[in-house]
């Protein structure tokens, strides 16, 4: 899992940012980034990034790996962040560093008072990861009930409009990839029938509102990981907005690839009789 | 102070919860965020593209920043006018203008490049609607300033 989460760390990680805060975001009110925007600080603060990135991988200096992780996304990220619009990619990553950083500076201290519990620091670092992953999605969730005063499915038939936005706006992103017929003929069809936005979109607050379960365990965390990712599906096909970040760590922290490849192998071998050999 | 060590031990998905109310109170300041997108829907909205002198559309990634980030930007600039302005009072169409306007600068310094035949650059608004069971779409140029080397 460490190897994932490191792979999409890198494949993250800007190679430019602009050098200037027009729009102090988080720590920007109170610091200068901007000298994270020059390319003399930023290439050599890449490569510090990719070093720590090979020591969290191999499990060695965590105390000196993650806080270093940390603070380079969090400067990176709230720099790009500062310019005067807010993306919703990244923080959910910046957290998950946070968190770990937290937990390994706990069990530090509780290693050094001979308090530790029996859990592996494996297990702990995934149980407090899914914790951030599940965090993120109620917290959408709630914001949605806050904002509407609890009255977010009774509006849902409005997404039309949102629909079209989100639809042309992937169009003059690039104008390489025009408007696709299915959210058309969906959107026609909720405009004619509005009934039809309840059952489609409302499980997705329900969903976001549950994204807790994922923390009790390996086949609840499959369970809601492959929920999650239809979901994230569906709002690709529908509104074009694809939370690519989000899909990659349900895959590397919910789906748990390799224990569903390890099982599917055991019960294959143990499916072998032994007059097979 | 034991006995409150006790309370947040007993407390079942502590690191959750925390950051749950973490996001909500901070709301948006990284890595904080109360994720609002999609938060409530109205019968209405709008985005913005940009376009060439004759109209044409652009490529909003050319300029590094993806569509719904110059909406984004655009929104954000026209609310700090509005909380700057005296309460009550609404905001003129030259302000709208002037929005628009310095959205357009901002974009234009994040492009290194700019093909030869571009001279001028559009904000175009559209607002979308249903009215009798159909999709309206309706234009506006909001700003349009000339490029210069």
């Amino acid at each position: 899992m460490r190897l994932g989460f490191a792979v999409l760390l890198a494949f993250r990680l800007p190679s430019s940012l602009p050098a200037r805060q027009p729009t102090p975001n988080g720590l920007a009110h109170w610091l200068d980034l901007t000298w994270l925007g020059q390319a003399a600080n930023l290439e050599p603060l890449r490569w510090v990034f990719f070093g720590m990135l090979i020591l969290y991988v191999s499990g060695r200096c965590m105390a000196l790996a993650l806080p270093i992780l940390f603070a380079v996304h969090l400067g990176v990220f709230t720099l790009g962040n500062s310019q005067g619009w807010i993306g919703h990619t990244d923080q959910i990553v910046t957290l998950i560093l946070l968190v770990q950083t937290i937990f390994h500076f706990g069990h530090l201290a509780r290693r050094s008072s001979g308090t530790l519990n029996e859990h592996t620091v494996g297990d702990l670092e995934i149980f407090y990861t899914q914790q951030t992953i599940a965090a993120t999605y109620v917290v959408a969730a709630l914001t949605k009930l806050i904002k509407t005063g609890g009255s977010w499915i009774t509006q849902l038939p409005n997404i039309t409009v949102q629909i079209v936005k989100t639809n042309d706006q992937f169009y003059y992103d690039s104008l390489a990839h025009p408007n696709p017929g299915f959210a058309e003929w969906l959107n026609g069809m909720i405009i004619h029938h509005p009934w039809i936005a309840y059952p489609l979109f409302a499980p997705g607050l329900i969903i976001e509102l549950a994204a807790f379960i994922i923390v009790y365990g390996r086949r609840p965390a499959i369970v809601m990981g492959l929920v999650l990712v239809g979901m994230h599906a569906l709002i690709i096909l529908v509104m074009q907005i694809t939370f690519s970040t989000n899909i990659a760590l349900i895959v590397i922290y919910l789906l748990n690839v390799p224990w569903l490849l390890a099982m599917a192998l055991r019960r294959r071998t143990s499916a072998i009789p032994d007059g097979g050999k | 102070m034991r006995s409150l060590v006790d309370f947040w031990n007993r407390i079942p998905l502590k690191a959750m919860l925390a950051l749950t109310i973490a996001c909500l109170l901070v709301r948006e300041q990284y890595p904080f965020s109360n994720f609002p997108m999609f938060g409530s829907f109205v019968g209405q909205t709008y985005y913005l593209y940009l376009a060439d002198q004759s109209g044409k559309p652009l490529p909003a990634l050319a300029f590094s920043v993806p569509t719904n980030g110059i909406k984004k930007f655009y929104d954000g600039r026209l609310r700090k006018l509005k909380k700057a302005s005296r309460k009550g009072e609404k905001l003129a169409s030259m302000d709208d203008r002037a929005v628009a306007e310095e959205t357009l600068r901002y974009l234009i310094s994040r492009r290194n490049k700019r093909p030869p035949e571009l001279t001028t650059i559009q904000l175009v608004r559209v607002d979308i609607s249903v009215a009798n069971n159909q999709i309206m779409k309706k234009k506006r140029i909001t700003a349009e300033i000339p490029i210069r080397e």
